[in-house]
């Protein structure tokens, strides 16, 4: 995890390789903060707006705003598992690639 | 209250065990680096738990669960809110913050700005969110700990007070760190047994236990309702604080510092995440629990608006051991958020404001250790008279107000200085100031203050032209800032600003050491 390779590639091109790692990151974290905020205010804006479709009884015990408050929490916890991954993955071997 | 023994036996154990926590951590804390980050060595797992120590109040477990159990799926609206800021913490935050900064977030707003009026600014946001919050923390404080023990409410304000100052005073960050790992460890453990004691009544099955309670109470309960929130924009308003909020709260910022990288970084807010999530189902199973097991009137009439729900139901199904249990961790909760508040506010007041304001950046280790003590006993005491001045006062909106101020002052900033390149020292500035003070404002003419605590009646003031009908300031608060930022960084134009901006992104991603050492980021503390 901390192994750091010594990088011989030279300033320059490791200044553009890090601006691109850069980007790439930002681009990433935009989408699933994207995401987020798209699912949480969606399902905000049925709680603010339609509360009868929100409060539909699905089955005894169960309505829909039981399935999708969990789900919400739930997705919250993938979109920033996927995140991790990508992250673990892809973003800190392009660090080491750049040391 | 037969148990009560009980409940002040597990409270002693506790008061034992973080201090000793706290007498071993002590003799570690040589450095401002100990103090305001417990060395950096904190690992991702341990921060993790610490996070969600940090973050989940009395409130997430007594709090919701008492109006889940009186109005049913709405006190889910607050679980989901609370937890929804931490992905954006993990996407656009984290990472930058852990690389670029020291210790507060305003490390990282000033990093290519302008430092004086920059910190100054950082640190009037940071102050008022972590004054309002502990303030609400303290007043629910010490009336739950009257309610649980039987404590009268001055004794109880003196004795958390006390034992935060003894935490923070002495064993700084690494001491907090613990006492907000063993409160979470605690807080989870109570939580998920009592869900389970709760579901064993119900074949293990949620669906069962939804059923029973829409049987007794109606289907309303599973529906959301507007009694909880009411207002439609009041509700997208109080969803943009939650989450916006809770991704710029400065004592949950701050322990991205403890961790030795940002990949660590990365993976305590993944961990805390889960916690936190899990916790929040729990506890929606604990209110519904009460509500078919215990009763939203016997819930009610046992006082404390609704707090008392998850205790007595913890009495119902685990006996009165269970019932000192809860009380005892529910103790410990409220503990370990205000060690948490004030160690944030502690580093905002020596870090930025003494040693990079009135000290241009020169004090020496000695000094701010020094400094840091000094303020730490300040607001010690500060929280406790102002706990025990609002005795009894409705300050339950301050906590929300907290939220709404760090959305609209420490949020936007941030952003905008991590990500934009023509962001100004003029425009930190002055997004952080608007955010303050218009939310500040906007609760002050809202039915929050003018209904609930002038008690002036609504009809009177609902027709006058200043009259804001929000309870929740984010929705207007949160774009003025922003607009006010971008406008600014249009007209004004700071120095430099390509080599600094290009430094910083650079530093963003790679942390604070030169690309080139071979030493990775550790021995930091040795320094």
């Amino acid at each position: 995890m901390n192994v750091v390779i010594p990088g011989n590639a030279d300033p320059a091109s490791s200044g553009v390789s890090a601006k691109k790692l850069a980007k790439k990151r930002l681009t990433v974290a935009l989408i699933l903060s994207a995401a987020m905020i798209a699912i949480y205010f969606g399902f905000m804006g049925l709680f603010a707006f339609d509360k009868p479709l929100l409060g539909t009884i699905l089955m005894p015990g169960l309505s829909l705003c039981i399935v999708l408050g969990p789900l919400v929490i739930i997705s919250s916890f993938a979109l920033c598992l996927t995140y991790v991954l990508w992250a673990n993955r892809v973003f800190d071997a392009g660090i080491r690639n750049l040391r | 209250m037969g148990s009560s023994t009980l409940s002040i036996g597990f409270f002693f154990a506790f008061m034992a065990l973080t201090l000793a926590i706290t007498y071993w951590a002590a003799r570690r804390t040589r450095t401002t680096e100990h103090f305001f980050a417990a060395g950096g060595q904190v690992t991702a797992w341990q921060n993790g738990w610490a996070l969600a120590g940090d973050f989940l109040s009395a409130a997430a477990l007594l709090g919701i669960a008492g109006i889940v159990t009186s109005n049913g799926f709405d006190g889910m609206i607050y679980s989901i809110g609370w937890l929804v800021g931490w992905p954006i913490i993990l996407f656009l935050i984290v990472e930058p913050l852990r690389n670029v900064g020291r210790f507060t977030f305003a490390d990282v707003v000033a990093y290519r700005l302008r430092q004086r009026p920059v910190r100054v600014a950082g640190a009037v946001g940071t102050l008022a969110v972590i004054l309002f919050y502990l303030i609400a923390q303290m007043v629910a404080t010490g009336s739950l700990i009257k309610l649980l023990f039987g404590l009268p409410y001055t004794w109880s304000v003196v004795v958390v007070g006390s034992m935060m100052l003894v935490y923070v005073l002495f064993g700084g960050m690494l001491a907090t760190t613990w006492v907000q790992v063993v409160k979470a460890a605690l807080l989870m453990g109570g939580g998920i047994l009592l869900a389970i004691l709760v579901l064993t009544h119900f074949d293990m099955n949620p669906l069962k236990l939804f059923a029973a309670a829409s049987e007794k109470y109606g289907t309303r309960v599973l529906q959301p309702g507007s009694k909880v929130v009411s207002g439609q924009w009041d509700a997208i308003s109080l969803g943009l604080g939650l989450m916006f909020g809770t991704a710029a709260m400065p004592h949950v910022l701050m322990r991205a510092y403890t961790v030795k990288d940002a990949k660590a970084a990365r993976l305590s807010i993944l961990y805390a995440t889960g916690l936190i999530g899990v916790f929040h189902l729990m506890v929606f199973i604990i209110g519904f629990g009460a509500m078919v097991l215990v009763g939203p009137e016997a819930v009610a009439k046992a006082g404390g608006g609704g707090n008392m729900a998850a205790p007595l139901l913890a009495l119902a199904v685990g006996g009165n051991a269970f019932f000192g249990f809860i009380c005892a961790v529910a103790f410990a909760t409220m503990l370990a958020v205000v060690a948490g508040l004030t160690l944030s506010g502690v580093a905002t007041l020596c870090h930025d404001v003494w040693t990079n304001v009135i000290r241009n950046g020169t004090a020496s280790e000695t000094e701010q250790l020094k400094v840091a003590r000094v303020a730490t006993v300040m607001i010690s005491i500060l929280a406790i008279i102002l706990g025990i001045a609002f005795e009894g006062q409705n300050v339950a909106f301050m906590a929300g107000l907290a939220f709404s101020i760090a959305c609209a002052a420490n949020f936007p900033s941030l952003v905008l200085a991590i990500t934009w390149r023509r962001f100004t020292t003029p425009a930190a500035v002055a997004s952080i100031l608007v955010g303050t003070l218009s939310s500040l404002v906007l609760i002050y003419l809202s039915p929050t203050i003018q209904v609930d605590i002038l008690g002036k009646p609504l009809a009177a003031i609902e027709h006058q032209w200043w009259f804001v009908s929000l309870r929740n300031p984010a929705i207007i608060s949160m774009p003025l800032s922003f607009a006010v930022a971008i406008l600014l960084s249009l007209i004004t134009r700071e120095k430099n600003v390509d080599l600094a901006f290009d430094e910083m992104q650079r530093r963003i991603l790679l942390g604070p050491l030169q690309p080139s050492t071979n030493e990775p980021a550790q021995a930091k503390s040795a320094a």
